[in-house]
């Protein structure tokens, strides 16, 4: 995800310029060529030997200067309107963009909704990547897969035993990277609690002799699990989500 | 701008952690925080973890540009840092960049050349031991903007950065460290002991009480083993005007001996019973044994009750149980390795046995010869401490963890004196107490507080001729010239009068830089007659004087420790303002 304000100042900055850029040409442009054309007009008079006999000799320096001017303006007449154009732009783009900036960042930040679930729901790879993701975490890090893939009447319990060591380790280091396992109830198992009468049934699950209405009183048989500072992964759209854990080759 | 939070960086060998706290309106002690670092565990999916493990791996041409090492702020897949980077170090190891930190302080090569992953010709733009360094800074940089985006006052670069670096970090390491910072655009920077950092960490829970259990002229020895460095700290307990001072007053040398030193001697070990059977592991089986080493090493150093740990290394295919290979290590056998190989019983007298000289030494990290860490702090403690012997023992780094250690060398050090029983400090989160610490450092730096008193870790001297009748056919005696003394304080500088130079303009001009951790007492413009064997060649400072060619001018040196804590060296004219700063050579070094 990208900032939301920067990507407006980005995108309005550019059309700031761009605006700016063509405003400024086609001003300074038409005012450059009027220029030109103008002085073309003095330069041909002034060069005209029976206009320069109107005046006094006196002036006669004047007119060559005139004339002089002629050659280094037509030099640099582009160049200069160039140059003002780019400086006129660049400098109003400044402007209008930190009024932009903090225009925009006068806005409310905007939670984003709208396009995240709609991709989430259009996206079934994505889905089942994410069902299949504590998977492939357990395969890789416990060998989880390939233990259930086992057929245990093949071996003594003393083999088994000596794999599973291994195992747990892996699998319990791996799924305290992503959720802590907690206890649902605080009361020790076997004790005896009174399930009051607003009880959550998705906390507690009543067995046995069950009958009337609550409060009731039992003994704890499970405590129950709940996952707490569950750390949710990024997890990125695949090309086939149902390759679970590569193949190795070791090349050698 | 004004920063809005302090963030201290514990940039360590194998793993970085990042603390921050908001800055507080009226200097109210703020909450020091944890910075979950988002970083990708395995391909096509991120996680945010407290510690980012400090290794960079570059993906193949296959594996790049399909997204799955693309972060929230990078598209770009050339590279990444963090968990899956580690995991792949141990499956192909030429594309992974890992303990780019040791490589600052290894001046058998050249420091500033593209010479990481070390040894590989897999990667097709190799990085500097900086850039790497920069790299890991720069994932922290770009995960923070990430987080923390809604506000251009909460950028990382202009934020109150601690920097932590091991206390026995030379002054080219330094230099380096403040390189990488630079590089990654960090501004308001300072860089920090670890071991001090780790003694704020305990000052932070012992806040209101640090008075009532520490006395005047008491001192703390920190003791700080990393996994591939161990680090050790003198602080000392002043009164002045009848308040409590802290200052450091010794470090120790760098020595390159850690954890992992410990797990791969016990993965040895449980090979050579394993072999002993007539099974063999393939190489991907030896290294995760060094990981089952490690446990092992844990649990039985957690558990007393427990005589074995056992071991089973699944086969690699899918038949995990048929080829399953059990093993076991003995809480003995283990004893055997880690107290006594590591940490052996030691009288305070005994000195490190040095061998390197007789053996070869591999290319690349130069590890300790010696890795008898108690031995080394019994050289430490002789050198700097007969006098005012520590009365108390503070504990960091992952080995540290394990209170049979802990308790163990509490032992021996309290052996060396008998009229003081030294007792521990309690660290409670050695993972992350470093950065902790470096955190609360720049709140104490903000708002007042206890300091530690500090400056330069090492004193430093130049090589100078010697004023003897030079001998012809002999070359001319040299003594060393001390132009930076311990505990020069930051932000301080001092000029050499007594040694005059006459410097020809337009010439390169060099100097033999070296460096001691022992000569704590000799001041600047000393020097010493017969140095070669008391000092360590370090590297030469060097520069080319500008000016008008042929030109001669007098010159005196001035020596800077700067406000961050590195060390510069400049040439000044005698006559006029002008001078010439030294730059320290990174090309590799002759031994």
């Amino acid at each position: 995800m990208i900032n939301k304000k920067q990507f407006y100042i980005k995108s309005i900055s550019k059309k700031i310029f761009w605006t700016q850029f063509i405003l400024s040409l086609i001003f300074f442009g038409g005012l450059f060529l009027g220029a030109y054309f103008y002085f073309s007009g003095i330069f041909v008079k002034a060069s005209d030997i029976n206009v320069q006999k109107i005046y006094p000799p006196l002036y006669q320096n004047f007119f060559n200067e005139i004339i002089s001017l002629q050659e280094p303006l037509n030099i640099f007449i582009v160049p200069a309107a160039g140059i003002i154009v780019l400086v006129f732009t660049f400098l109003s783009w400044i402007i209008l963009r930190s009024m932009a900036k903090k225009t925009i960042s006068l806005i409310p930040v905007q939670t984003e909704i709208s396009p995240s679930k709609e991709t989430v729901k259009a996206d079934p790879e994505l889905e089942k990547r994410k069902f299949l993701h504590i998977l492939s975490v357990l395969q890789e890090e416990g060998r989880l897969i390939d233990f259930l893939n086992e057929d245990l009447s093949d071996y003594n319990d003393d083999d088994i035993g000596a794999a599973v060591r291994s195992i747990h380790k892996g699998c319990n280091d791996a799924l305290k990277k992503y959720v802590e396992l907690k206890p649902l109830l605080d009361d020790e198992e076997d004790s005896l609690i009174e399930v009051d009468e607003n009880f959550n049934p998705e906390k507690i699950r009543l067995t046995g002799n069950v009958v009337g209405t609550p409060p009731f009183k039992g003994i704890v048989r499970h405590r129950g699990w709940k996952a707490q500072n569950i750390n949710l992964p990024d997890l990125k759209k695949v090309d086939d989500a149902s390759f679970l854990v590569p193949a190795e080759i070791e090349v050698e | 701008m004004n920063a809005n939070y302090l963030i201290g960086i514990d940039l360590g060998t194998s793993n970085t952690a990042v603390s921050y706290a908001k800055i507080t309106e009226n200097d109210e002690k703020p909450e020091f925080k944890i910075f979950e670092i988002p970083q990708i565990v395995r391909p096509g999916e991120i996680l945010s973890r407290h510690l980012l493990p400090s290794f960079i791996y570059f993906p193949d041409e296959n594996e790049k540009n399909r997204g799955n090492f693309s972060l929230p702020w990078k598209e770009d897949e050339t590279f990444i840092v963090g968990e899956y980077a580690r995991k792949r170090s141990s499956e192909i190891p030429s594309r992974v960049i890992s303990s780019a930190k040791s490589w600052l302080c290894n001046n058998h090569v050249k420091r500033d050349d593209k010479i990481l992953p070390w040894d590989s010709d897999q990667v097709s733009e190799k990085f500097s031991p900086v850039r790497a360094q920069a790299e890991i800074l720069n994932h922290i940089k770009n995960a923070w903007n990430h987080k923390f985006s809604d506000d251009d006052n909460n950028s990382f670069i202009e934020q109150n950065i601690t920097v932590t670096i091991p206390a026995s970090f030379d002054a080219v390491a330094r230099e380096l460290t403040l390189k990488a910072c630079n590089l990654c655009g960090i501004k308001n920077l300072t860089l920090m002991e670890e071991p001090q950092a780790a003694f704020y960490s305990w000052l932070i829970s012992n806040e209101e009480t640090w008075r009532k259990q520490i006395k005047k002229d008491e001192s703390v020895l920190v003791c700080d083993i990393g996994g591939g460095t161990s680090d050790f700290t003198l602080i000392r307990v002043f009164e002045t005007d009848g308040n409590l001072e802290l200052e450091r007053t010794a470090v120790g040398n760098h020595l390159l001996v850690g954890g992992d030193n410990m797990d791969l001697s016990i993965s040895y070990l449980i090979n050579s019973k394993i072999s002993a059977t007539g099974k063999k592991l393939d190489k991907w089986q030896l290294r995760s044994l060094v990981n089952k080493a490690r446990d092992a090493k844990e649990e039985l150093l957690s558990d007393k009750t427990k005589e074995k740990y056992e071991i089973s290394v699944l086969s690699r295919g899918m038949k995990l149980i048929s080829g399953t290979i059990k093993s076991e290590v003995l809480s003995s056998e283990l004893d055997q390795i880690v107290k006594n190989g590591f940490f052996p019983q030691c009288s305070l007298e005994e000195k490190p046995v040095n061998n390197r000289k007789t053996g070869l030494m591999e290319a690349g990290l130069n590890y300790e010869s010696d890795p008898a860490i108690t031995r080394h702090l019994a050289e430490f403690t002789s050198n700097f401490a007969s006098n005012f012997f520590p009365s108390y023992i503070l504990f960091n780094g992952g080995v540290m963890k394990s209170k049979e250690l802990r308790n163990h060398i509490t032992q021996t050090v309290s052996s060396w004196n008998e009229s003081n029983e030294i007792k521990e400090l309690e660290n409670n989160n050695s993972d992350i107490s470093v950065a902790l610490g470096a955190c609360y450092y720049s709140f104490i730096k903000l708002s007042g507080g206890i300091r530690i008193k500090s400056g330069l870790n090492k004193t430093y001297y130049i090589e100078v001729s010697s004023s003897m009748p030079a001998i012809p056919g002999i070359p001319a005696p040299t003594k060393a010239l001390c132009v930076a003394p311990f505990g020069m304080e930051e932000g301080s500088l001092i000029k050499i009068e007594g040694k005059k130079y006459m410097l020809t303009l337009g010439e390169d001009v060099s100097f033999n830089l070296f460096e001691s951790s022992m000569g704590k007492d000799d001041k600047a413009g000393e020097t010493i007659e017969d140095f070669s064997n008391n000092l360590e060649k370090l590297t030469e400072i060097e520069t080319f004087l500008n000016g008008n060619k042929g030109e001669m001018v007098p010159v005196v040196l001035e020596t800077h420790v700067t406000e961050i804590g590195t060390l510069e060296f400049y040439c000044v004219s005698v006559e006029d303002s002008r001078k010439w700063k030294l730059e320290f050579n990174l090309r590799q070094q002759s031994n």
